[in-house]
């Protein structure tokens, strides 16, 4: 019952209430100034009825036919006429003419005459001589002018009667009521008129809206900041002077910005105009770098009737992606290291199991002792020098993938390392010696004599590992442009491996260097111990 | 700018002026001063005024001058309306019409809009019959009247509604009498009601007893009662009303008020020097000369005076209008 109720409530629209509203407004305007002005009327109109009573209760007790009437009958006549053309003229409903207190002459509304005759209020006209108004009745609602006849005898002037000019309130009330009705007329006109107006406001302002009720637009509202503040993209929205409307934390944090930047200009508040996506040519998607991060930018413009209006920028972060696809492909590269390593002993039990097929048994053995015993020195060289049991692994792998390229990949016997410290992460590792180690065997499997050299140290405060071939070297125009994205002497579809190696060495704060002549060519990189 | 520093320089002229007329109050009066008899010369009010004025000057209480102003008409209400929008060097003379205009509905105007400052003399009112009347006291006439009241002709004079025809609607009142039931037969003035009285005209009549006094001491007619509460001086064989068994004294008084808005400066002021005028031997012989009776009541006197007259007033009208 209450939901239903609330749902009642919330579906009144707009329309509906202004409407409403407007309506109460103009009927209690109208109803108070109607009001208002029916008391005053009727106020004044009673004012009016009584100065009129009273005067003329006066003017008539001073008029001679009035007067002589009382001495000579045959004055009557006149006197009703003089009477009647009274009641003609104004609008009083009777007049009375006492002789004394008796009732000598009456003319006009037998009913109202009836309501003096029990208690004439004529007394202190009587006594003396006094003209006054009374107002009788329940509810006061007649009035009564009166005035005392004070006729001249010649020497003295005596009492002889009164005037009674009566009044009937209700006959006024009834007038104020009929003059009040231009007053309802232009009311109700401004009404109809204020119901029509607000009808149009509120179609109007519907229209603004889409058509769309305020707490409909204050939801969407309310789910737009919301979805927007869920976006793990960034978002900026600007309008067509590319003010700042809108930035959702995800763009704050890209950008390094805080607090309110609304109405802002979108360069101040990126601190940069040289971005791409704010340039005039700028198509979709494009990468960028913003500090140590890949961003993704693309751009969208508002259109309001075929103009821009504003522009939609959307931010994605590519950085997780990248790491993502760097450490696929090193464990890819480990994934080669052991079929390298599977194929090279495969080879050599092919190796044992013909020269047992064949019954040659003692070269057999010996065979597998030197086998044995070469692995065995190697791996104990590595081990001797080489403490560090993440880097005797990839050292290790990368072995097989040297020998299977028929590149001899040696240790320099100066080698020694304890253990790499903790900030120093395998993943990281894997990217820099495996890439730099890949990168010389390559350089030199085309070589009859191709040799790579690893040197390891862990003296002073850096660790140092120098990777050395004796293949043709890098030509000297590309040197300086190895460590870019995309840049490759190995062809189209490649190039991201030093550039990556270049990127691990700075996120460990340490230092890469190259030399390279023609007879070989050296990558050194250097990586704090402490950071 | 100029504007302004025009509109700045006049505020302060003007304050200036508040100043130097706070400082001036302390010397009040700082003109002339001005008494408004409500009425034509030749009457009570006109003569209270030149008396006033006349005992203030000679002895030199108020050494600004003095004028009277006669402003007739309304039964007094032209000069107080007028006085109702002076300053205090303008006072005006009063009497109980102040009060009965209201009452009878010929004015708005109530003693307190004004501010009462004394109570200055009294006449006292008096019923008088012919020689050979056969009505030889108070008692006698009233019940005569109660039994065919029509047939008794009463002279008043100038109007109803005066203090000589309120006493009489009072005492009527006292013996049981319907007000309406009274023939007054109505003169010009006090002379023509007593002319009246001797040729004839009227069975008695209501009025001051200056105006009668003298044709008693004559013989010409004879005065059957007083409102005074004491037999007055020359006439000691008049009895008051109250000897004849009324419970019933009607003061015929004559006083002075000021504007409203009076400060209290200005009401002392007043006060002092009326109560100093009324101690005059010069003022004592005025109201001796007239027949009057010295009546000083102060202003909070007054006021509370004004008061008390008013409810009486009020409740003689009333009962009347009821038809007692």
């Amino acid at each position: 019952m209450k939901k239903l109720f609330e749902q009642i409530q919330s579906s009144v629209s707009i329309q509906l209430k202004i409407l409403g509203l407007v309506t109460a407004l103009i009927l209690f305007i109208v109803v108070t100034i109607t009001g208002i002005f029916i008391f005053f009327e009727y106020r004044e109109d009673i004012k009016a009825a009584e100065k009129m009573a009273y005067q003329t209760a006066r003017a008539l007790s001073y008029m001679p036919t009035v007067q002589e009437s009382l001495q000579d009958k045959e004055d009557i006549p006149e006197l009703r006429n003089i009477m009647d053309n009274l009641l003609r003229d104004t609008n009083a409903s009777a007049v009375v003419m006492t002789e004394g207190e008796r009732f000598f002459v009456t003319a006009g509304d037998e009913e109202m005459i009836l309501k003096v005759f029990d208690h004439p209020p004529i007394d202190k006209a009587i006594i003396f001589g006094s003209s006054y108004i009374e107002r009788l009745g329940t509810n006061k609602m007649t009035l009564v002018g009166v005035s005392p006849l004070l006729v001249d005898y010649g020497d003295y002037k005596k009492i002889d009667g009164t005037i009674m000019v009566i009044y009937d309130g209700r006959l006024i009330i009834k007038s104020v009521i009929r003059e009040s009705i231009p007053i309802l007329t232009v009311s109700s006109i401004a009404l109809i008129v204020g119901l029509l107006g607000s009808f149009l406001l509120a179609r109007d302002i519907k229209k603004d809206t889409l058509g769309l009720e305020p707490r409909e637009i204050a939801f969407l509202y309310q789910e737009r900041k919301t979805v927007f503040s869920a976006l793990t993209d960034g978002m900026i929205v600007t309008d067509e002077e590319r003010r700042v409307r809108m930035m959702n934390p995800a763009a704050k944090r890209l950008f390094r910005v805080t607090g309110t930047v609304r109405g802002k200009l979108i360069t101040e508040v990126i601190g940069d105009s040289d971005f791409p996506f704010l340039k005039e040519g700028f198509q979709g998607d494009e990468e960028f770098e913003l500090g140590d991060l890949t961003i993704i930018a693309s751009r969208q413009h508002i259109r309001t009737e075929g103009r821009i209006t504003g522009t939609i920028l959307t931010f994605r972060d590519k950085t997780d992606l990248r790491k993502m696809s760097a450490s696929l492909s090193e464990t890819r590269r480990v994934t080669e290291d052991l079929r390298a390593q599977t194929h090279e002993y495969k080879n050599k039990l092919y190796v044992i199991l013909g020269l047992i097929q064949l019954n040659k048994n003692e070269q057999a053995i010996s065979f597998i002792r030197d086998e044995t015993q070469s692995q065995e020195n190697y791996v104990r060289l590595v081990s001797s020098s080489i403490r560090d049991e993440k880097l005797q692994a990839i050292i290790l792998g990368k072995l097989a993938k040297a020998s299977e390229q028929h590149v001899s990949f040696k240790i320099d016997p100066g080698s020694s390392l304890a253990s790499l410290p903790d900030s120093i992460d395998l993943n990281g590792l894997v990217t820099i010696l495996g890439n730099l180690i890949d990168n010389a065997v390559e350089a030199v499997r085309k070589q009859k004599n191709g040799e790579v050299v690893l040197f390891v140290s862990d003296m002073g405060t850096d660790i140092l590992f120098e990777v050395s071939d004796n293949g043709p070297g890098i030509p000297e125009k590309s040197i300086v442009r190895i460590f870019e994205r995309g840049i490759s002497g190995k062809g189209p579809g490649r190039g991201y491996g030093l550039a990556n190696v270049k990127k691990e060495v700075g996120l460990l704060g340490g230092e890469i260097e190259v030399q390279s002549n023609p007879e070989g060519t050296t990558f050194s990189v250097f990586l704090p111990k402490n950071r | 700018m100029k504007k302004w520093l025009l509109i700045a320089g006049a505020t302060l002229a003007l304050a200036g002026c508040g100043n130097s007329n706070a400082e001036d109050g302390a010397d009040f009066p700082n003109k002339n001063v001005e008494i408004v008899a409500p009425a034509s010369p030749g009457g009570g009010w006109d003569l209270t005024a030149r008396s006033v004025q006349k005992a203030l000057q000679d002895n030199e209480l108020v050494t600004e001058n003095i004028n009277v102003q006669n402003k007739p008409g309304g039964g007094g209400e032209v000069g107080w309306k007028y006085l109702e929008k002076q300053d205090a060097h303008t006072l005006a003379v009063n009497s109980s019409l102040l009060i009965t205009n209201n009452l009878l509905g010929t004015s708005e105007l109530t003693h307190e809009d004004f501010t009462p400052l004394a109570i200055l003399s009294t006449e006292w009112l008096s019923i008088a019959v012919a020689p050979d009347s056969p009505y030889s006291n108070l008692e006698e006439l009233m019940n005569a009247i109660k039994e065919d009241p029509k047939s008794i002709k009463i002279g008043v004079g100038p109007a109803l509604g005066n203090n000589d025809h309120l006493s009489l609607v009072q005492l009527a009142g006292e013996y049981g009498i319907d007000a309406k039931d009274l023939n007054f037969l109505v003169y010009e003035g006090g002379g023509d009601v007593v002319t009246a009285l001797l040729g004839g005209h009227v069975d008695f009549v209501t009025t001051s007893m200056s105006e009668v006094k003298e044709q008693h001491l004559a013989g010409k007619l004879k005065i059957l009662g007083i409102s005074s509460e004491e037999r007055v001086e020359d006439l000691e064989d008049v009895p008051t009303y109250q000897e004849q068994g009324v419970d019933m004294v009607f003061p015929h008084w004559r006083g002075i008020m000021g504007p409203p808005n009076m400060t209290e400066e200005e009401i002392a002021y007043w006060d002092e020097q009326l109560a100093a005028m009324a101690e005059t031997e010069l003022w004592q012989e005025i109201v001796e000369n007239n027949d009057w009776d010295s009546y000083y009541m102060n202003s909070e006197e007054t006021s509370a005076f004004l008061k008390e007259q008013t409810e009486m007033y009020e409740s003689l009208v009333e009962d009347a209008g009821m038809g007692q």
